[in-house]
């Protein structure tokens, strides 16, 4: 909780809102940067991981000894290695988290649920023995029947994948497991009226495949646990501290022993949230007592690692001729993959939140597939129930001959609104964003033959969270700032910034370091898109904290009270004398020990009031009627950053996210055989968008602040991968007039639509 | 006394009430009314996790917000992020 | 199989070293010689973070093996400036904010060079094909491709 309101927006700023250089980016172009597989340790083994083949199979045994036996292993470890774990929901940061399913994703025991599914591990002086090592471990399986399919799975008859399961959120509780983990609902008013005040009723099912974060960097480690049980880990992740949390739970270990160090993280996208390999190197390690790195090949990480949901969504939605919607029920179906935990509350929550409902009803089905267990990404949830109500908006558009932004504008939300999971909204920039859409000259650009323009909206929420900043004052006066969120953007130029704003210092002077675990309290990690809001808030409060104690030491200084001495562009000065008497940031750092010691100040928060941030896109496509093929020709991403501390990561942050969209909606999916195993894990195959595939994509930051952050932050990062899927899949559908309800819209679906036309 | 306001399946566990009134002045005082008026949303509350959102500001796993005579208050699932 | 003494010169340096046959150049410059700037995004040369340049041709060096480098001239991005200048593509590239989480960047700075040494006046979309080998997961291309082209502008006017 924090009282910080936007006592800067008024402000004439000097840095804030600039576009200086990153103060990591020297390193990063020079090769010198570290990520997670750049750091070795003298005496280190290799840990390579034994996985699965089956997509759904028993345990009966696995023997090791061979394995142990061969010259030049070190360690081999199974799920004997690790203590099973009750079924416990543990608050960890601000996601709940079942440690007993946790554990069995680190490490099968007694079951395999997906083809890629860790059940051995092997530490060995090099690569080529630990892969004959992995070799030589023999593994009894006796095969059970897999399922795919959030339907196929919801079967009473389907292949259970965990006989203990009961469907939570259902009262009275089933008495039967089930494949379904969760059943959620939102809404309110009433459907039935809703419906009938309708001119227009349209109703649809969409599909959407699951797809992977696609981080360029694949999960790695390096662990080394001594003798006595003191633990390193150098990991790239999004959360040092919830690595170490998660880690020290399934290893049994104290927090105090592991000691997190996070790289630099080459990529994440809610991907790098969870634990994989780091476990495994922490056990092989204390296995060994040798320094032990993982290195997930790329295989690894598209059939291990967690991709978003895939998912079965069917909406409805009712309108007057105007347009005003009447009722929207919407029907979502996760899949979670092996584990239950896909992101079904917020997907249900996000599918109506940009408009203003007065009947509604979400219902959200958690389903668990033999697939491997889904991780975050991206505004988890958001983009595939909200591209489904979307298309149908397009539809219910060219249905009413009304223009698709005056459709969302008759019915957008706004402060007050509502929102279909409840509470209502603060002040949020739906309508900003619409407006600076029709406003934009490529709404109006005219279209050629084969061509269509889409448009969508996008809703995401953003959090806060617990956050811990310290900042030291030099001896020469420059400064020292201590993050505990990884930068996995650019948020060291962002914090830099709004430290020296506040400091009244040139941003150079200000060296931001992210810290490790036993540097500073806990921090939640780097994902919601809180970055920017949380630690951005931190710091800030650091900086004011740090000003309070520079005015005291230039107080003494002057044998005046505190009250005389004021803060202005990074110096001490004296009120109300008639000769004002000035003190430098340098001055007062030179004169630290004879004031008092060293100075130094920090900020331990739990962030709230982060405002959602709201986003239009605009795109324009043209489709291949011989091949299929969609080609992107001009795309514009507008959305609300509340305040752009950066305005070129913001930038960024809406490009990036706009183009995995357009990855979402037109080539990224699994291919998976009839028994289970997938047939793409690679990036040939699984295809993100590559440089030629995609056009400019232009930007408009629409800055609505956020009350609750001093500079008016809501936070950037996820809401752009929100509107893309529609937007493309609206645009390819006024392209070729034929509406498109599955995804991804890959030459031979779109082929096989306009030949059967 | 402030509003508090059920959504969506949570009438699943309070017989179907969508709204009553609550005495508590923070977060933490109103979890504990909120398990004595309705002891079948407790094991809910203890296994998902729940965020409160206080006119319309949302708090995740934080306890001593002030709750306000007027304030309307909603119990919503906790909200991750990527 | 018994490892094969290589001679190289990398980044204008005499540098020898001893590969297994099945190593590649990628592992050799990483593992062996700590060189960790060139990255492994896949080790299928999908994905282009660990281009190099090989005898003035532009690889990915996932896809050559160590003892394919006796003889040859490497060039890395740790050699890619003067020894003590950046290169004007690593500079643009921060001025451009073209790089976020900056994985993909050195084998994109490896690649826009060798364009550029080809080609001191590409247009948009020789850069963006060019590129193509070469993932960004991060900023949606565009900063990057904006650098390069704002580059050789710079670089043609000098």
């Amino acid at each position: 909780m924090n009282d910080m309101t936007q006592t800067n927006l008024q402000k004439d700023l000097k840095i804030v809102g600039t576009r200086p250089l990153r103060p990591d980016g020297a390193d990063k172009v020079t090769g010198r940067a570290l990520f997670g597989a750049d750091k070795s340790l003298p005496n280190m083994l290799v840990g390579r991981v034994l996985r699965s083949p089956h997509a759904h199979a028993k345990i009966i045994s696995i023997d090791t000894k061979a394995a142990e036996a061969l010259p030049g292993v070190k360690a081999v470890i199974t799920s004997k290695d690790f203590q099973d774990l009750p079924s416990e929901f543990v608050p960890a940061g601000e996601m709940m988290v079942n440690f007993k399913d946790m554990t069995r994703n680190i490490m099968a025991r007694e079951k395999v649920l997906y083809e890629g599914h860790t059940v051995a591990a092997v530490a060995a002086i090099n690569d080529a023995i630990a892969e004959e090592a992995m070799a030589l471990i023999k593994v009894e399986y006796e095969l059970l029947p897999h399922v795919m399919d959030v339907e196929e799975a919801e079967k009473p008859n389907a292949p259970l994948l965990h006989d203990d399961m009961i469907t939570i959120g259902v009262e009275p509780a089933p008495k039967k497991p089930s494949n379904v983990a969760k059943r959620v609902e939102f809404g309110f008013g009433d459907l039935d009226k809703g419906f009938k005040e309708a001119d227009l009723i349209i109703e649809k099912k969409f599909s959407t495949q699951p797809v992977h974060q696609g981080y360029i960097e694949p999960h790695a480690c390096l662990a080394s646990v001594s003798e006595d049980g003191q633990g390193e880990l150098w990991v790239t992740t999004q959360g040092p501290f919830v690595v170490r949390n998660f880690c020290s739970k399934i290893l049994g270990m104290s927090t105090s022993q592991i000691r997190v160090t996070a790289s630099e993280i080459g990529g994440g996208f809610g991907g790098k949230t969870v634990i994989y390999l780091e476990p495994l190197a922490l056990a092989l390690s204390r296995k060994a007592c040798r320094p032990v790195k993982m290195v997930m090949s790329r295989q690894e990480v598209l059939m291990a690692s967690g991709p978003t949901s895939g998912a079965k969504i069917w909406v409805k939605i009712g309108v007057k001729k105007d347009g005003r919607i009447t009722a929207g029920d919407a029907v979502l179906k996760f899949q979670a993959g092996a584990f239950q935990g896909s992101p079904i509350g917020p997907g249900a929550m996000c599918a109506f939140a940009p408009y203003e409902m007065t009947n509604v009803r979400v219902v959200g089905y958690d389903i668990v597939v033999n697939r491997p267990k889904v991780a975050a990404y991206r505004a988890p949830g958001g983009p595939i129930s909200e591209y489904a109500v979307e298309s149908v908006m397009d539809e219910i558009a060219q249905k009413l001959n009304l223009d698709p932004l005056e459709l969302r504008l008759k019915n957008a939300a706004k402060e007050g609104t509502q929102a279909p999971y409840g509470p209502k909204l603060g002040p949020i920039g739906m309508i900003e964003t619409l407006e600076a859409a029709k406003a934009h000259p490529h709404y109006s650009a005219p279209l050629g033959p084969n061509q269509g323009r889409g448009v969508a909206s996008g809703f995401w929420f953003n959090i806060g969270g617990e956050t811990c900043t310290s900042i030291n004052i030099n001896e020469d006066g420059t400064v020292g700032l201590t993050l505990g969120t990884p930068d996995i953007g650019g948020s060291r130029a962002s914090m830099a910034m709004m430290a020296a704003e506040e400091l009244g210092v040139p941003m150079s002077t200000i060296r931001p370091i992210i810290g490790d675990t036993s540097s500073l309290g806990f921090n939640f990690l780097t994902g919601g898109s809180r970055v920017t809001f949380s630690s951005g808030m931190a710091v800030v409060e650091s900086v004011r904290e740090i000003i309070v104690e520079l005015r005291k030491r230039a107080a003494q200084l002057w044998d005046v009270s505190i009250e005389k001495v004021e803060w202005v562009s990074g110096h001490a000065r004296l009120v109300g004398s008639e000769n004002p008497k000035s003190l430098s940031l340098r001055e007062l750092a030179e004169a630290a020990g004879k004031t008092g010691g060293p100075i130094v100040g920090g900020a331990s928060i739990n962030a709230t009031g982060a405002g959602p941030s709201l986003a239009t896109h605009i795109v324009d496509v043209e489709v291949d009627p011989e091949t299929g093929r969609t080609t992107v020709l001009r795309y514009t991403a507008i959305q609300d950053a509340g305040k752009a501390i950066h305005p070129s990561y913001v930038e960024g942050q809406m490009q990036g996210g706009a183009v995995q969209g357009i990855g979402w909606a037109l080539n990224e999916e699994y291919v998976y055989d009839d028994n289970g195993k997938l047939l793409n894990p690679g990036f040939l195959d699984y295809r993100v968008p590559v440089c030629s595939d995609v056009p400019m994509i232009d930007t408009v930051i629409v800055e609505v602040p956020n009350p609750k952050h001093p500079y008016g932050v809501r936070g950037v990062g996820e809401t752009p991968i929100v509107p893309p899927l529609a937007a493309v899949s609206n645009a390819v559908s006024r392209a070729t007039n034929i509406r498109f309800n599955e995804l991804p819209l890959s030459p031979p679906r779109v082929l096989a639509a306009i030949e059967s036309r | 006394m402030a509003t508090l306001i059920f959504n969506g399946s949570l009438t699943q566990f309070t017989n179907g009430q969508t709204e009553c009134e609550v005495h508590a002045k923070n977060i933490k005082s109103l979890l504990g009314e909120i398990r004595e008026k309705f002891p079948r949303l407790s094991p809910l509350i203890e296994s998902e996790g729940f965020a409160i959102a206080i006119d319309g500001e949302i708090f995740q796993d934080i306890w001593f917000a002030p709750i306000s005579d007027s304030s309307e208050v909603h119990l919503i699932p906790p909200i991750g992020g990527g | 199989m018994s490892k094969k003494h290589i001679s190289t010169v990398i980044n204008g340096d005499a540098m020898e070293f001893l590969a297994s046959p099945e190593q590649s150049l990628l592992d050799i410059l990483r593992d062996e010689l700590e060189l960790t700037g060139s990255k492994e995004g896949c080790g299928t040369g999908d994905c282009g973070a660990c281009s190099i340049m090989l005898d003035g041709r532009l690889v990915c060096s996932c896809l050559v093996l160590g003892v394919e480098a006796d003889g040859k001239n490497i060039d890395t991005i740790e050699g890619m400036g003067n020894g003590s200048d950046m290169h004007p593509l690593q500079k643009k590239f921060l001025e451009h904010a073209a790089l976020q989480c900056g994985i993909c960047t050195p084998g994109i700075l490896i690649a826009a060079k060798a364009l550029l040494e080809k080609k001191p006046d590409p247009t948009e979309e020789e850069v963006r094909y060019w590129l193509a080998g070469n993932l960004c997961r991060c900023t949606g291309y565009d900063k990057i491709v904006r650098a390069v082209l704002d580059t050789a502008a710079d670089m043609r006017a000098a």
